[in-house]
């Protein structure tokens, strides 16, 4: 970064988004949520489900369901030689030049995110071709390294995801979402499905990327130890709010919320020395914590 | 004093899988290799591994719902032991009652065609246990211990969120009153609020009604909270076993070393501290 961007404005910033159904524009989904992202780093949205953490991150790529709406907010996207664009108000034809080359995303479960007809080779070269060009062997030399720098052997390039193993999958999601070097990936669980060790080894894969891409990492998660590993930015969401938001150390070394304690307390330690204990919402309410 | 309720020996079982071109060949998969385990009376053993790893399947034969190759599962009750890979048929049916199973996901394990009070229910008509009015009353008795209400009878599956339904799941099991429950991966599919809602509840009763738990998990931060005993497999194989604090103070095998340190957040907990104050 140069001296003269000192101003610059984050990657991504979320202003104010509210999301509703279309039927009943009362019921707010994600209610005045505001949030940002700056360039390699992380922030980690943690919630229970139904706290509309998947929704937010739907939303910045234009995927929402469309029985559902924004009803109002921007989503403004910081994108370097362009300037900064509320991706909100995009047609279709807009966030497809956006979506995949600019900001890329994973899913949970890499298995229904694969087309299982074609290898995976083929599968990681499609938006390689559709947003960069490459074709014939420069595009068989980019798939081959991005393979290797997921970790996997570039000889995999003619496996069918069936062949894989679940971390494998993964890292070929991983692969498919940096080929085009975006400045955003949205990851919403991609480790909930894998067994731990494979979780360790992926969460550090995503890190390394993100430092050595310089990316800004929209990470989501209901796993507090996922984020004491990953995040640099925290915010908690309950019932499609913003609850509490900071640096991970903040949130999760000294929490401010009654909704942020309470969550930190149910979560197994792994010494076992602290006491489970359960939300206990009635509480909550009583005290209009939430 | 400690009396051993259940206890496994020398299990063997082999899956035969289809693979080649078109699953023309076949090979053999070793789900349990010489898996030998025991659960003491009022404890709970928990069984750890990966997927693949032959926990799931451990749970199944220890409760016979798959046939083992080879291996024998003693179960002790009234102090006599009694081989259940040995028994069959009514024998093996009558002596199930004392062995319940809580499943991982309680959406695909409750019919989504019964009443909660059938489901519940059912067990005991099978058994034949008591009137009807009786087995009315056990069920009620039994919603009401798991936090669900007398109303809830008579309502389906569908209508109870995530952690309703694995209460229900749980009261299914205990209204036999049983004196071992296997519960495969019971928290997994929860929330971490209602995880621990769960984890808190099986405590209770376990005191309650002295159950012994086999308790199958991934995580190892949930078995460090309900486990006594721990045995850890990988590979189909018992890689290391004990009690629980030791094992995760001084975890002897590399496998478990290496699961310990996947735990995620554990460098920051451990160097920070912060992260539990």
């Amino acid at each position: 970064m140069t001296a003269k961007m000192n101003k610059v404005s984050p990657l991504l910033e979320l202003q104010h988004v509210r999301i509703s159904p279309n039927k009943m524009p009362s019921r707010m989904l994600v209610n005045d949520v505001s949030f940002s992202i700056d360039a390699g780093r992380t922030t980690c949205v943690v919630g229970e489900s139904g706290s509309g953490k998947s929704l937010t991150a739907l939303s910045v790529m234009g995927l929402l369901s469309k029985q559902l709406q924004m009803t109002s907010g921007k989503i403004l996207f910081n994108d370097s030689g362009f300037g900064v664009q509320d991706l909100s108000t995009l047609d279709e034809g807009g966030l497809r030049k956006i979506r995949g080359a600019k900001i890329a995303m994973i899913f949970q479960e890499p298995m229904t995110s694969l087309n299982p007809v074609l290898t995976v080779g083929y599968q990681i070269g499609e938006s390689i071709t559709v947003h960069l060009g490459l074709k014939g062997d420069a595009l068989k030399v980019k798939i081959a390294s991005l393979l290797e720098m997921v970790g996997i052997s570039p000889s995999r390039f003619n496996s069918y995801p069936d062949e894989l193993s679940g971390g494998q999958r993964q890292r070929v999601m991983i692969a498919m979402s940096i080929a085009c070097e975006p400045r955003l990936l949205i990851a919403d669980e991609p480790t909930t499905a894998l067994d731990v060790t494979v979780q360790a080894q992926i969460l550090k894969l995503l890190d390394e990327l993100k430092t050595r891409m310089n990316m800004g990492m929209l990470f989501i998660t209901h796993d507090f130890g996922v984020v004491a590993d990953i995040a640099d930015n925290v915010v908690v969401m309950f019932r499609g709010e913003v609850v509490e938001s900071g640096t991970k150390d903040d949130v999760l070394g000294n929490p401010q919320h009654p909704y942020t304690k309470a969550l930190l307390d149910c979560v197994p330690d792994a010494e076992g020395k602290k006491p489970l204990r359960p939300i206990d919402y009635a509480w909550l309410k009583e005290n209009q914590a939430v | 004093m400690s009396n051993i309720i259940l206890q496994a020996n020398h299990l063997v079982k082999t899956y035969t899988q289809r693979s080649g071109k078109f699953g023309f060949g076949t090979t053999q998969v070793k789900a349990l290799d010489d898996v030998s385990v025991s659960l003491i009376e009022g404890k709970t053993l928990a069984v750890v591994g990966e997927s693949g790893s032959g926990k799931s399947t451990l749970a199944r034969c220890l409760l016979q719902l798959q046939p083992l190759d080879s291996g024998e599962v003693l179960f002790t009750n009234q102090g006599i032991p009694q081989d259940l890979a040995k028994l069959s048929g009514n024998d093996l049916r009558s002596i199930r009652k004392n062995l319940q199973m809580v499943f991982q996901d309680p959406f695909a394990s409750l019919n989504p065609r019964m009443r909660v009070g059938e489901i519940v229910g059912e067990g005991l008509l099978i058994h034949e246990i008591g009137k009807a009015s009786e087995r009315q009353q056990k069920v009620i008795a039994m919603l009401k211990r798991v936090g669900l209400a007398e109303a809830d009878m008579q309502k389906y599956p569908h209508e109870f969120s995530g952690g309703q339904r694995q209460r229900v799941g749980i009261a299914r099991a205990l209204v036999m009153q049983p004196k071992v429950v296997v519960c495969d991966e019971p928290v997994s599919a929860l929330d971490v609020s209602i995880q621990a809602q769960i984890l808190l509840l099986l405590k209770e009763l376990q005191a309650e009604m002295s159950l012994s738990y086999v308790f199958i998990s991934h995580d190892l931060r949930v078995v460090r909270h309900i486990a006594d005993d721990i045995v850890v497999m990988n590979g189909g194989k018992v890689v290391e076993q004990g009690k629980v604090e030791d094992i995760y103070q001084y975890p002897q095998h590399e496998y478990t070393q290496n699961l310990l340190t996947a735990i995620p957040g554990k460098k920051y907990s451990s160097g920070k501290k912060a992260v539990n104050a």
